[in-house]
C-alpha cells in the first residue's frame, strides 16, 4: 500500500481503526491509535512516500521546535518533522554532545506523543452545542448525557454573548465563574467576575513558606543548592522524592550523579518508587499524611541524644543565632503565646512527648528506624533534607514547611556547601538557584479600566457554589502572586478577625485552560453544580471532563497551531526553551484570544483594551527582552541578537540588538542552554548569604530569622477563618488521615473507610493532559496499586477489577497487587479522565477527584495524599483495558 | 561477519517507556504493535521489595530461529551488521517466525496480513546514527553498536541471560544487559504499571 493510500485511509477511517489484543481474538474498537496525518479542510493531505515516512532521517520536510507546554515537572526539547503542513514524526534534543555535566534536554514519553495533542483523531473540530440546550439552560440535567450538534462560529458567539448579557443583567458579573485565566482580558472589563485559587500541587508549600521567608522551590528558587554543590552531600533524606514519576527531565540523572560521588539516599514514601530503586535508596515506608510525626520524632531523638562534646547532633550555634522559638530563651519579640518548640517536643503542652514510639504508632515507621536515622542527620554529616510538595498535600499540613526547616536548622543543614533543607521537585528538582536564562516580558500594558476578580478557594469550590456562600479571602493568592511583598498584602488585612463568609450566586461557568472539574476535589458535587447553573461554556481541544458537562463547546488550537512562544512556567535553571508555530489550526479551531476579541465585538469591549499589541509582537517582545546570565554570574545580558533584517522578516517593530545567540538560531534550536561545570560562576548554596550574616541578609520573615515559632503564620491562618493553627509546627492529624481510618483510634476499631488513598503524579499524563493518547494508554494502565497484604485480606488478585469507595464517590480500576506499597495504602494515579456510568454513579476511569470531597482547613490546602476509602473486589462486569475504551470523537 | 547489538543498563532504567513511544513514532505503529517494549517485574516482599524493568526488542540473534523458520526468506540477516531484517514484499504472513522466536519479537500486522519487527533503525545505522530508542532514553540506558565493542565498553557485568529470559543457547542473542541484583531472583511477578 502506497503512503498516499495509507494517509487516505487514515483520513477516511478516522474512527474505525482496528486493534488487536495479544493472545486474544481481534477486537474492533473505536480507536484511532495513530495521530491523523491529514485533514479534510485546512490542512493538505501529506504526500510522503512510504520509504520517507518510515525513515526519521528523511530529507523531506522540516524539523520545527515544537511546544511541549504542559505542567508536568519537566520542560524538555521537542521537535516535530513537518511535511506538507503535517507532522509525521518527532524527535528530541540532538543539538549537543550529551554529557553528564551538560546533558541534552530529552523529552519523555509524553513529549514524544505530543503529536496526538495537535493531530489526535479526537480533536474537537467545530463549535458545538448540546441538542437540548436553550438560552437559560433548557433541561440542565441532560448536561453530560445530551447529544452534540455542530454549530457555526457566528451562532456560537451570538449564543454566548447573549447568555453573558442576560446573566450579567440579571445576576451581575459576579455570577460568572471563570475557571481559568484565558477569558480574563474580556471579563475584567465587564466587572468583578469570580476566579479561583488553590494550593494544587504545592500543598502547604503554597503562600506559607513566603511568610516564613523560606523557598517554596518554584516562585522562590533559593530553596536547595545547585546540582554541582549537591554532589558534595553525603546523605539525602528524601520525603516523597520521586522525580522518576513526577519530574522526568534530567532530575533523576542529577541524583544519580550525586550517588556516583558517594552520596547515600534514604527515601521516605508510602511507595517503594522507581526513584528509590534506581538510587538504591534505603526505603522507609510511611503511612500517608504522617510525615510530620516522623519529623518530630527525629527532632526529639536529636534533642535527647545530642551532647555537644561526645555526640554532637544539633548545631546549637545555628539555632541560637538564626532561629526564633526553639526554646524559652529564644522566643521572637512578637510572640503572644508562651510556647516553644523544645517543650512541645518534650510533651509539656499535650502530655505527648514526640518519642519515636509515639511516631511509630501513627506513621508505622519502627521507633528503632527513626532513632537510627536521627543519629545520621546530625550537624557533622553533609546532609540534604529534601522533600517534594507531595507529603504536604494533605489537610491540616499547614505547618509542615515550618517543621521541615526546623529540622534542618537543628542539624545546621542550611546555607553550607553539601548541606541543604527544602523542597526539591518539579522542573527545578535537584538543581536549584536563580534561573540562568530568563524569558522576557511581552510588553503589554492595557490602559483600560479593569476589575479585580473575586477568589474562590478550590477546597470549597463546588460546595460553595452549591450552598451559595464562600470564603472571600484573597490573602493567600495575593501572597503567592508576589511573594516578596507579602507584608504589604497583610498590612491591608485585619488579622485579628476571622474572615466572614459571603453570599455567592454562580449562574455561568466558563471553562478554558484549566481542567478544574477534573483536577480539583469534589468532582461529584461539581457535576451536580454543572447541572444546576444556567449556562456552562467550555473551550478545549478535546471533549475533556470540563467540556463534557458544558452547553456550548468551542474548539481551541494547541500551541502547535499558534504563534511561537516561551513556556508559560519556567524551565530548569540551565535552559530556556522557545517554541515556533508548527502547523496551521486544524478544522475550525481558534485560540482563546480570538474568542475574546470576537465576543468583545458583541459585548462592546474593544480589542485594543484587551490586546493593545498583537500576539506576534508580544512574542517578539519576549524574545527582545529575554536575558541570560553574564560570564561572571553577577548579572544578566540580552539573550537574543536581533538584526534589522530579522525585525523586517518578523513583521514587528523593534530595534536591532546584540545578544548571545542570533534570533534564527535560537528559534531553530528551540533552546538556549548555559554550559555548566563544577566550580563555575553559576553555583548556588541556598541561604548562603543569610548564613554569612543574618543581620545584613535577613530572611523575608516577620523577624528576619527562621521562625520555629511564627506568630504571623498563626495570625494569617486564623484570619482565613477555617481553623486555628499553632504558631509552632505542631502535628495535627489530617482530615481523612491514618487516625481517621479507625472509628476509634484508641480502641483500634477500623471504620467504614479503613484504607488510605494517595494520588501520585503519573507518567501516562501531565495532570489530566494526555490521558486520551492511545500510545500512552497502551504503555501505562492506570491501575490501583494495592498492597499484597490488603489484597489477600480482600481476596483480590492482580488484574481483578476493584471498587474503591469514599464518602464522596466510587470508582473502578484494575488491581496492581504489589509488595511495593505500605499495607493499608492504595495508590490511584492522579488525573484520569472521569467516565461515569450514569446508571449507578460509578466512575470507570479511576478519576481521583471523584473520590475527594470539599474539605477546607487551615490555609485552604487541597488534600489529595490521604483519602479514606474502602476497597472491594468488583463482582460486576470486569473493566476493559483503557485502550479499548472508545475515543471521544464527536464529528 | 560483523554483529551489532543492543546494550541495556537496567540499573538506571526508571521504566518510563520513552523508548517504547519513540519506537512507535519512528515506525508509525498502531496500538497493539510494539517493536520495543518495556516490561516491569517485581521481586521480594514488603518492606524489602524490588522492582526492575526490561526494555527489550529484537535481539538480532547470531542464530535467529525466526530466519531459520521463514519459508520465503523474508526474514533474513544483513551481512553488513548482523541486523535481523525482514522484507515485507515477500512475507506471506505465515507466522512461523512468531512461533519460532523464543523472545516473542515478530509482530503480526492484521491490517496488512504480514509480519513486522525492529530493524534496529537500519536506515539510521547506515548513516552512522543510533536507533531512535538509544537517543530517546532520558536515563541513557540504551546503547547500540558492534557487540564486541559493547562488551569492551561495558565490561563483564553485562549478561544475555536472566531468569525472565529464555536460555541464550537457543539463538545466541546479540544483547547485553547490565542487570539489577534482584533481576537474578528466580521468584518474580510481571506487572503492568
Amino acid at each position: 500500500m502506497g503512503m498516499s493510500n495509507f494517509i487516505n485511509k487514515l483520513v477516511n477511517t478516522k474512527v474505525d481503526r482496528r486493534k488487536f489484543l495479544k493472545g486474544s481474538a481481534a477486537v474492533t474498537a473505536a480507536v484511532a491509535s495513530l495521530p491523523l496525518a491529514g485533514y479534510d479542510n485546512t490542512l493538505k493531505e501529506a504526500s510522503l512516500k512510504e520509504a520517507d515516512i518510515a525513515h526519521i532521517n528523511t530529507n523531506a520536510g522540516k524539523w520545527v521546535s515544537a511546544a511541549c507546554w504542559h505542567n508536568c515537572g519537566g520542560k524538555c526539547l521537542v521537535k516535530a518533522l513537518v511535511v506538507d503542513g503535517v507532522v509525521v514524526r518527532q524527535k528530541t534534543d540532538d543539538l549537543r554532545e550529551d554529557t553528564d555535566d551538560n546533558p541534552q534536554q530529552r523529552a519523555c514519553l509524553r513529549g514524544r506523543a505530543e503529536q496526538f495533542e495537535a493531530q489526535g483523531a479526537d480533536r474537537l473540530k467545530y463549535p458545538m452545542k448540546r441538542k437540548n440546550w436553550k438560552p437559560g439552560g433548557g433541561d440542565k440535567s441532560l448536561r453530560g448525557k445530551d447529544e452534540w450538534e455542530r454549530i457555526s462560529w457566528n451562532e456560537a458567539l451570538k449564543y454566548i454573548a447573549d447568555e453573558i448579557t442576560r446573566i450579567k443583567d440579571k445576576y451581575g458579573v459576579e455570577s460568572i465563574y471563570s475557571t481559568s485565566g484565558e477569558p480574563g482580558p474580556l471579563l475584567n472589563k465587564l466587572g468583578s467576575y469570580v476566579s479561583h485559587w488553590g494550593t494544587s500541587s504545592y500543598g502547604a508549600w503554597y503562600a506559607v513558606p513566603h511568610i516564613l521567608g523560606i523557598g517554596d522551590g518554584i516562585l522562590v528558587r533559593d530553596a536547595v543548592n545547585d546540582r554541582f554543590d549537591l554532589q558534595k552531600s553525603e546523605l539525602v533524606v528524601g520525603f516523597g522524592l520521586n522525580p522518576a514519576w513526577s519530574a522526568m527531565g534530567n532530575s533523576t540523572h542529577f541524583y544519580l550523579e550525586m550517588k556516583k560521588k558517594g552520596c547515600k539516599f534514604v527515601i521516605i514514601d508510602p511507595v517503594y518508587t522507581d526513584t528509590a530503586a534506581t538510587l538504591e535508596a534505603e526505603w522507609i515506608p510511611i503511612r500517608p499524611g504522617t510525615d510530620m510525626t516522623l519529623q518530630l520524632a527525629l527532632a526529639y531523638t536529636m534533642l535527647k541524644e545530642d551532647d555537644p562534646v561526645t555526640n554532637p547532633l544539633i548545631d546549637w550555634d545555628f539555632l541560637n543565632h538564626y532561629t526564633y522559638g526553639f526554646d524559652a530563651e529564644h522566643m521572637p519579640p512578637d510572640a503572644r503565646e508562651n510556647e516553644n518548640f523544645k517543650d512541645y517536643l518534650l510533651g509539656k503542652y499535650d502530655n505527648a512527648p514526640k518519642t519515636p514510639e509515639w511516631a511509630e504508632e501513627i506513621s508505622g515507621v519502627p521507633a528503632d528506624t527513626i532513632r537510627k536515622l536521627a543519629r545520621r542527620i546530625g550537624k557533622n554529616t553533609k546532609t540534604a533534607l529534601l522533600t517534594t510538595w507531595a507529603p504536604a498535600r494533605t489537610h491540616n499540613s499547614d505547618s509542615m514547611p515550618q517543621l521541615f526547616i526546623t529540622l534542618g536548622a537543628m542539624g545546621g543543614h542550611i546555607g553550607k556547601s553539601g548541606h541543604a533543607t527544602g523542597t526539591s521537585c518539579w522542573n527545578n528538582a535537584a538543581n536549584f538557584g536563580k534561573a540562568l536564562v530568563v524569558s522576557g516580558s511581552d510588553g503589554m500594558v492595557s490602559k483600560a479600566k479593569t476589575y479585580t476578580p473575586l477568589y474562590l478557594n478550590d477546597t470549597e469550590g463546588w460546595k460553595a457554589i452549591s450552598s451559595g456562600s464562600y470564603n472571600p479571602s484573597g490573602v493567600f493568592p495575593s501572597i503567592n502572586g508576589k511573594p516578596a511583598d507579602w507584608k504589604k498584602v497583610i498590612s491591608k488585612v485585619d488579622l485579628k478577625k476571622k474572615i466572614e463568609k459571603k453570599p455567592i450566586n454562580i449562574q455561568m461557568i466558563w471553562h478554558s485552560g484549566s481542567a478544574i472539574l477534573q483536577t480539583r476535589e469534589g468532582m461529584k458535587e461539581g457535576i451536580q453544580v454543572h447541572r444546576k447553573v444556567e449556562f456552562v461554556l467550555s473551550q478545549s481541544s478535546f471533549l475533556t471532563t470540563n467540556s463534557k458537562y458544558a452547553d456550548i463547546v468551542l474548539p481551541i488550537t494547541t500551541w502547535w497551531e499558534r504563534e511561537g512562544n516561551f513556556p508559560s512556567s519556567g524551565c530548569n535553571r540551565d535552559i530556556m526553551l522557545v517554541y515556533s508555530n508548527v502547523i496551521k489550526p486544524i478544522y475550525e479551531a481558534k485560540d482563546d484570544d480570538w474568542i475574546n476579541i470576537e465576543l468583545g465585538k458583541l459585548l462592546d469591549v474593544p480589542e485594543k483594551d484587551m490586546y493593545p499589541i498583537s500576539q506576534k509582537q508580544r512574542f517578539f517582545n519576549k524574545l527582545v527582552n529575554s536575558t541570560v546570565i553574564n560570564k561572571e554570574g553577577t548579572g544578566y545580558e540580552p539573550l537574543v541578537e536581533i538584526t534589522a533584517k530579522d525585525i523586517a522578516e518578523f513583521g514587528c517593530t523593534g530595534k536591532p540588538q546584540q545578544g548571545k545567540v542570533p534570533l534564527n538560531k535560537f528559534l531553530e534550536d528551540g533552546i538556549y542552554q548555559v554550559e555548566r561545570h563544577d566550580g563555575d560562576n553559576y553555583g548556588n548554596i541556598a541561604y548562603e548569604k543569610f548564613r554569612k550574616d543574618p543581620v545584613k541578609n535577613p530572611l523575608n520573615s516577620a523577624t528576619g530569622l527562621i521562625e520555629i515559632y511564627s506568630q504571623t503564620k498563626a495570625d494569617i491562618l486564623y484570619s482565613q477563618g477555617y481553623n486555628e493553627v499553632s504558631p509552632l509546627p505542631k502535628y495535627v492529624p489530617p482530615r481523612d488521615g491514618y487516625e481517621s481510618t479507625y472509628s476509634n483510634f484508641g480502641d483500634k476499631a477500623k471504620g467504614k473507610y479503613p484504607y488510605q488513598l494517595i494520588n501520585p503524579h503519573y507518567i501516562r499524563r501531565s495532570h489530566s493532559i494526555y490521558d486520551n493518547v492511545p500510545w500512552l494508554r497502551e504503555a501505562l494502565k492506570q491501575p490501583a496499586y494495592i498492597s499484597k497484604r490488603s489484597a489477600d485480606e480482600k481476596g483480590i488478585k492482580n488484574g481483578d477489577t476493584v471498587l474503591i469507595t469514599s464518602a464522596y464517590g466510587k470508582t473502578l480500576r484494575h488491581a496492581y497487587v504489589t509488595e511495593r506499597i505500605a499495607p493499608g495504602v492504595i495508590g490511584l494515579p492522579h488525573g484520569a479522565w472521569a467516565d461515569l456510568d450514569e446508571s449507578n454513579g460509578i466512575d470507570k476511569a479511576g478519576a481521583d477527584n471523584y473520590l475527594c470531597g470539599n474539605i477546607s482547613t487551615g490555609g485552604g490546602v487541597s488534600g489529595w495524599n490521604t483519602q479514606n476509602v474502602n476497597l472491594e473486589k468488583w463482582t460486576g462486569t470486569p473493566l476493559p483495558d483503557d485502550t479499548d475504551v472508545p475515543q471521544r470523537i464527536i464529528f | 561477519m560483523s554483529q551489532y547489538g543492543f546494550y541495556f543498563d537496567m540499573t538506571k532504567c526508571i521504566g518510563c517507556r520513552t523508548c517504547q513511544i519513540a519506537c512507535k513514532d519512528k515506525n508509525r505503529l498502531e496500538v497493539g504493535t510494539l517493536f520495543r517494549e518495556v516490561k516491569t517485574f517485581e521481586t521480594g516482599s514488603f518492606p524489602s521489595p524490588g522492582i526492575y524493568h526490561l526494555s527489550t526488542t529484537c535481539n538480532h540473534c547470531k542464530n535467529p530461529k525466526c530466519v531459520e523458520g521463514c519459508p520465503t526468506g523474508a526474514m533474513h540477516k544483513l551481512e553488513a551488521n548482523g541486523i535481523v531484517d525482514y522484507d515485507p514484499n515477500i512475507c506471506i504472513g505465515c507466522k512461523y517466525c512468531i512461533w519460532n522466536c523464543p523472545y516473542e519479537v515478530p509482530q503480526y500486522i492484521e491490517e496488512k496480513g504480514i509480519i513486522n519487527k525492529c530493524d534496529a533503525c537500519k536506515d539510521l545505522v547506515a548513516k552512522g546514527k543510533n536507533p531512535v530508542c538509544v537517543d530517546s532514553c532520558i536515563m541513557r540506558c540504551i546503547d547500540f553498536g558492534e557487540l564486541d565493542d559493547l562488551k569492551r565498553k561495558y565490561g563483564e557485568d553485562a549478561v544475555n541471560e536472566l531468569p525472565i529470559l529464555p536460555s541464550a543457547s537457543i539463538t545466541n542473542p546479540s544483547v547485553l544487559i547490565k542487570p539489577r541484583k534482584n533481576a537474578y531472583s528466580k521468584i518474580y511477578v510481571e506487572r503492568e504499571v
